[in-house]
């Protein structure tokens, strides 16, 4: 029976390396392919894989299933360091559009999530998008987008909503 | 505001997108109530989820360094259990330890050559063709390992199968004998090696497009050898690079 995620946590919270290891096996293409999404720079996102697995390497111990699932955890980990790099720049790169990820086999997970995000309006998604890959605020948003602010708020928040509505339960 | 107004504030504290007096006034009123606090953690957890649509493979590099970090770290210092040995061991068990440290020194040395080499390959992805072709739709990455004939060299290539594009990066190559030069090749199962275009170093570097509109689509491996400076329809030459299309 194939090892659950939560022994090999415990394993890396006990200093196990090959934990470490198995658990890069099971994560880096998520980490790796948001911080490519959200930087687009290749030696940048990788620079933010090394640094996410030295901190799970480092916090280990400190993860709370109580608080979500290990790739939920991973993933904000990878979207705060790519954000916070993203900002740190002083020039914009072009936007070449999201990388395809296709050739990845997508996952019940994705695929349900795909399905949630493609069920908004496209004004809701990009919004979501704006926020999520960007790190924009509300009013950087609504700058961008040359629409109240008002009238942001309420579509990441209508988005929000629907996406939580349509998600299933975390397992 | 109301606490509606704040309730309402939840999920957009979840996703990151609050500012100026909303967020001050929203951190503010969490605080004390433990509804708004439950609502913001369960968008969090949507916010979380996320992250799995944009999953790519990284360079298979990325995880040699960072666990051959966490074994750097955790090496024993040799110097004082050499020191021990020479008094336990004796002047012939000695020697083998100074012959072993040599040999490390000249691995050293090839590390050290290696470690330039990545370091200028990083800089080399900056360009804008290869991330521009990385970023392509369709696009898969791969590290090139230099064989003994090309130590301390570094590459990787990137290859778009939907538009027969390929851009090589390599970095710590040594200048081919005279009248010779470096030429790529498509390894694709039991058909022949395919041509790919011959390249040149400068300063022991390369971004080398390959010939456009190649047959990407059942390519297993890539290699790169010495060949005359004109090309070569099969690989005659000594292989310098080689690596997987994982």
């Amino acid at each position: 029976m194939p090892e659950s995620i939560e022994s090999v946590l415990r394993r890396l919270a006990d200093g196990d390396a090959q934990a470490l290891g198995e658990l890069y096996d099971r994560y880096s293409n998520l980490v790796y392919g948001l911080a490519v999404r959200i930087l687009r720079e290749i030696s940048d996102a990788e620079d933010v894989v090394q640094e996410v697995f030295v901190q799970v390497w480092r916090q280990a111990a400190r993860f709370d299933p109580s608080r979500g699932t290990p790739e939920a955890w991973v993933c904000t980990m990878a979207r705060t360091r790519a954000l916070d790099r993203l900002r740190r720049r002083t020039s914009r790169r072009e936007d070449p559009g999201p990388p395809d990820a296709t050739h990845v086999p997508a996952t019940e997970e994705s695929l349900a999530i795909r399905k949630a995000l493609e069920g908004l309006p496209d004004s809701q998604r990009h919004a979501l998008e704006l926020a999520y890959y960007e790190g924009l605020t509300q009013s950087e948003i609504a700058a961008r987008l040359g629409e109240p602010l008002g009238t942001v708020k309420t579509r990441i928040r209508t988005a929000m909503l629907r996406l939580r509505e349509a998600l299933e339960p975390i397992p | 505001m109301s606490e509606d107004r704040f309730t309402e504030l939840a999920p957009l504290a979840a996703l990151g997108v609050l500012d100026g007096e909303d967020l001050a006034g929203y951190r503010a009123h969490e605080e004390t109530c433990p509804v708004c606090l439950s609502e913001r953690k369960r968008h969090e957890l949507v916010v979380a989820r996320l992250g799995p649509l944009s999953a790519l493979p990284p360079d298979p590099r990325v995880r040699s360094r960072l666990l051959a970090g966490l074994a750097t770290r955790r090496r024993p210092v040799l110097v004082p259990l050499l020191a021990a040995a020479c008094l336990v061991l004796g002047a012939s068990t000695v020697g083998f330890f100074l012959a072993l440290e040599a040999a490390k020194g000249r691995e050293h040395a090839a590390e050290g050559r290696a470690q330039t080499a990545t370091t200028e390959l990083k800089a080399l992805q900056e360009t804008a063709s290869f991330r521009g072709l990385v970023l392509k739709p369709g696009s898969r990455l791969a590290h090139l390992a230099a064989e003994a004939s090309a130590r301390g060299a570094d590459a990787c290539i990137v290859w778009n199968p939907l538009t027969g594009d390929t851009v090589l990066l390599a970095a710590g190559l040594p200048k081919p004998p005279e009248g010779k030069a470096y030429e790529l090749w498509i390894l694709s199962g039991e058909l022949a090696p395919a041509p790919a275009g011959v390249f040149r170093v400068e300063g022991g570097k390369s971004v080398f497009h390959a010939t456009p509109m190649l047959d990407l689509s059942q390519v297993k491996a890539f290699a790169v050898t010495v060949e005359p400076e004109t090309g070569a329809a099969s690989p005659t030459g000594p292989k310098v690079l080689t690596g997987l299309a994982s």
